[in-house]
């Protein structure tokens, strides 16, 4: 099952995709004009699945790498893309018939789709997380292996940047540490280094993607966002509508009364309180985050966690609300939407559950909540 | 005694306020005119003339109407810096095609700007703006907005540029990005443009002001202080919101109350606001001005369908969203018309005296009650929105409509406050204004700590804050935040601090 996604629909992918960004992934307000900026009126994207790519072809992941505060001073970079393009595809050992997004969440599924524009190519109905996560190994790609040796590229607006060993020789598991932690470590040096935003260019190949890739993200993203806009247009409820097309849950409605972050290791850690309004009265949230939201205690019982999505959205107008603006008054409700299965097996709970982000916490899931 | 005047210009009344030692000494509501001079001359003679007010603040919406109605605006010249960083968005993107159309406005990209951490992207070049600066004399232009990528953390580049953009063309008004908005370059850009567009219709009016007003005069802004009107005439910009702003902060002092929720109850809505230290809590999102995306704040307003014209169903006793408006004194039954308002069910309860009472008689006690219990639930809500945890605010009571919803809320256990002459809020707060500075920072911080950042922009938005005017021993910090460059390995943090105080007569 494959359609055609156009320039008027860049909104609500954003918009959708800000939802499944659980606070993270990015202001999308600017990739979203970058899009509109590039794609014509005329310009038709195919959005395919995975299983209907060729076998033993090939598809490109371009993703931004950084702080999402440098990216409100250095929008994207499109030098920087068509540098990561360039570096991988003359490597590429077979065709190259699809574009993807690492990462569903926040801005980055802006990058795979101009590039799946201009080459006339389709893009892959997935992503690797379903979400937004902070770090490189948090991809279901790290999680359960992809074929090693494939092109890598990271660039900058300088161009072409060193880029450190993929592979590194420590096996998975060994030091107790998630697949994958290394690389991520190495690549934030560069990062830091480079201006605090750089591009990573990755190129898969079909076989790996088929088994590895979280299937439908891109349509749950693009269902969300034109729920929330045919909600607004028509003066009804934006939240059922968010509800509806994620098969999440509300869990409170309510305004945020106090916010404490705390900045340690290159996140933005943090804990935000919203009080229950309306029919709520009487109960509370207290969401945990770091850079995305981790972790719901309602009435001080964990009622859910990671990897499972928690969002806080704008209860008037659907406007998913993103940990770096939060702050004291906003009218929220807290929701929750289910994680894909590949996030939840024992393995993948060891790289995107909450031991992974320091909590002393079993896996709470949305079905239980 | 000091004396200070306060000057409204709305759309329809000009209000004014003679103020001495925060006591409203003489106040005056005449109709806006057309010049707006003779209006402000006119409410001025009334209140006892400009001469005796030592200073003389007015608010206006000169400004946001000219943004409005793409009018008077002056055509600019945007110039960012930070090339090749940035092209993907370039100036005036997504602005409403209307305005693009009404100004024709030009766009550069020059080398120059920095990374988060203070290092240069490019070199600046100085042949590359003096190009640029002969081109704009060519063709006239007399404005330019100088944005540089990271500009309110290392404002160097762009002095330099309006440096070299000037000495090459002394015409050459430049407004720079880092004294105008904040950080987000897109937003901060459009800011600093609109800003620019408005620098010569803000010379005249400011100059008509000046010719109407024998005294120093300063001008509201958008955070509830006022600026010189010599400053103001290079950052008009930081009007566009300051309407609501004064009327919350008059409200605030007029009820001498700091910490409290503000309604203001008129014929058609209930609009309610908050303030904290005085000052109106703003709102989350960003503010459009004439449908171009700025990273200004207004304050955080909210409300609903309640007021003296609210038309009420006497079945469920639900009140409007619906209101006969203007038309109360034509329509509502106590005036001798045929549609019942929140008016008459606050007549026939007895709380307000208007019209003629006997025609509300029929409206029985059971009738009443059930219109009171969904007033009730409804303000309630309102309420709400405003709480924050374990506070009850007072609640500041203001507009033609108070006593309708007065006793009501007093049955909600609230504490109400009905200041006096709060007809007049908005001039009361333009007069009431202190002067601020603002400091938006980014530190890379394996060098310094955080208590450290902290206090280096609360130092830094003290001076800028003496800068405007205020008396040093006066100047307090009323926002202080940061927030963290996710993602680096070094610490590099973002630090904003805001500061106000009182204005120092004597350094005028």
């Amino acid at each position: 099952m494959s359609y055609a996604i156009h320039r008027s629909d860049v909104s609500a992918l954003a918009l959708g995709s800000a939802v499944l960004g659980c606070g993270g992934g990015g202001n999308s307000y600017y990739g979203q004009l970058v899009a509109r900026r590039l794609l014509s009126e005329e310009t038709e994207v195919r959005v395919i699945d995975v299983n209907d790519m060729e076998p033993g072809s090939f598809a490109i992941s371009p993703a931004a790498v950084g702080a999402t505060l440098v990216a409100l001073e250095k929008p994207p970079s499109l030098i920087a893309l068509r540098a990561g393009l360039d570096a991988v595809t003359p490597a590429l050992k077979g065709r190259l018939t699809a574009f993807f997004a690492g990462e569903i969440g926040g801005l980055q599924c802006i990058f795979p789709l101009l590039a799946a524009a201009q080459a006339g190519l389709p893009l892959l109905d997935g992503d690797g997380m379903g979400r937004a996560f902070p770090e490189l190994q948090m991809t279901t790609f790290s999680i359960y292996g992809t074929t090693r040796g494939l092109p890598h590229a990271l660039s900058s607006d300088r161009g072409i940047l060193p880029l450190p060993p993929i592979n590194h020789p420590d096996p998975a598991g060994s030091s107790g540490e998630p697949p994958g932690i290394h690389f991520e470590r190495a690549v934030r040096k560069v990062c830091t280094e480079e201006g605090g935003l750089i591009y990573l260019t990755a190129v898969f190949d079909q076989e790996s993607l088929s088994r590895t890739l979280v299937r439908g993200s891109i349509s749950l993203a693009l269902r969300i966002g034109r729920a929330v806009e045919s909600a607004r247009a028509s003066a009804t409820d934006p939240i059922r509508a968010i509800i509806d097309a994620a098969d999440g849950k509300p869990l409170l409605v309510g305004k945020v009364v106090d916010v404490e972050r705390q900045f340690r290791a290159g996140h933005d850690w943090g804990t935000v309180r919203v009080e229950g309004v309306d029919e709520d009265r009487g109960h509370r949230a207290e969401i945990a985050f770091k850079n995305e939201y981790l972790i719901v205690k309602l009435d001080d019982e964990v009622v859910l966690t990671v990897p499972d999505l928690i969002a806080l959205v704008e209860t008037e107008s659907g406007t998913p609300v993103s940990t770096d603006i939060l702050r004291p008054g906003l009218r929220v409700t807290v929701l929750a939407l289910p994680a894909s299965p590949l996030l939840t097996t024992p393995i993948a709970l060891k790289s995107v559950g909450p031991s992974a982000f320091g909590y002393d916490l079993p896996y709470i899931s949305f079905r239980s909540a | 005694m000091k004396l200070v005047a306060g000057i409204d210009v709305g759309g329809t009344n000009t209000d004014a306020v003679l103020v001495g030692d925060t006591q409203i000494v003489g106040w005056a509501k005449v109709p806006t005119t057309a010049d707006v001079y003779s209006g402000i001359v006119a409410a001025l003679k009334k209140i006892g003339g400009a001469a005796s007010a030592s200073r003389v603040h007015i608010g206006t919406t000169a400004f946001t109407n000219a943004l409005v109605e793409r009018r008077e605006l002056a055509p600019t010249a945007a110039i960012r810096a930070g090339k090749p960083v940035s092209e993907s968005l370039p100036p005036m993107t997504d602005w409403p095609d209307d305005l693009r159309a009404a100004v024709s406005n030009q766009s550069y990209f020059v080398s120059g700007g920095r990374e988060y951490d203070g290092r240069p992207i490019g070199t600046l070049n100085r042949q590359e703006l003096a190009e640029i600066a002969r081109r704009l004399s060519a063709t006239e232009t007399t404005q330019a907005a100088v944005t540089s990528v990271f500009g309110t953390s290392y404002p160097d580049d762009e002095v330099r540029i309006a440096e070299w953009l000037v000495a090459e063309n002394p015409r050459l008004q430049v407004s720079l990005s880092h004294r105008i908005g904040r950080f987000g370059i897109l937003e901060r850009e459009n800011a600093t443009l609109l800003n620019a567009m408005l620098r010569p219709l803000a010379a005249r009016t400011l100059a008509a002001y000046q010719a109407a007003v024998p005294a120093n005069l300063f001008v509201s802004q958008n955070d509830g202080t006022v600026a010189r009107a010599s400053r103001a005439v290079e950052a008009p910009i930081f009007t566009v919101a300051s309407g609501p702003t004064n009327s919350l902060r008059g409200a605030a002092i007029l009820a001498s109350s700091q910490e409290a929720c503000v309604l203001d109850v008129g014929g058609t809505t209930t609009d309610a606001g908050v303030v904290h230290l005085g000052y109106p809590q703003p709102a989350g999102l960003d503010l459009a001005v004439g449908g171009v995306r700025t990273n200004f704040r207004m304050p955080d307003l909210c409300s609903v369908g309640i007021g003296g014209g609210s038309l009420v169903d006497l079945e469920t006793g639900e009140v409007g969203p619906r209101s006969v408006g203007f038309r109360l004194t034509e329509e509502a039954m106590v005036f001798g018309g045929a549609t019942l308002t929140l008016t008459d069910v606050a007549v026939a309860a007895g709380r307000i005296r208007l019209g003629d009472r006997s025609r509300v008689a029929h409206l029985g006690a059971e009738t009443i009650a059930r219109v009171d219990q969904r007033l009730r639930v409804r303000l309630e809500r309102l309420l709400e929105n405003f709480e924050r945890a374990g506070r009850n605010l007072p609640i500041i009571l203001v507009g033609g409509g108070a006593p309708l919803i007065e006793a009501l809320l007093r049955d909600l256990g609230r504490k109400v406050l009905c200041p006096e002459r709060a007809d007049v809020a908005n001039a009361y707060g333009a007069a009431m204004a202190q002067v601020g500075g603002e400091a938006d920072l980014t530190f890379s911080s394996t060098a310094i700590s955080r208590p450290e950042a902290l206090a280096r922009a609360e130092r830094e938005a003290h001076r800028r804050a003496a800068d405007a005017g205020a008396a040093p021993d006066t100047v307090t910090t009323v926002e202080l935040e940061d927030a963290a460059f996710s993602y680096l390995a070094s610490d590099a943090i973002r630090v904003r601090a805001r500061a106000v105080g009182d204005i120092e007569d004597q350094a005028q």
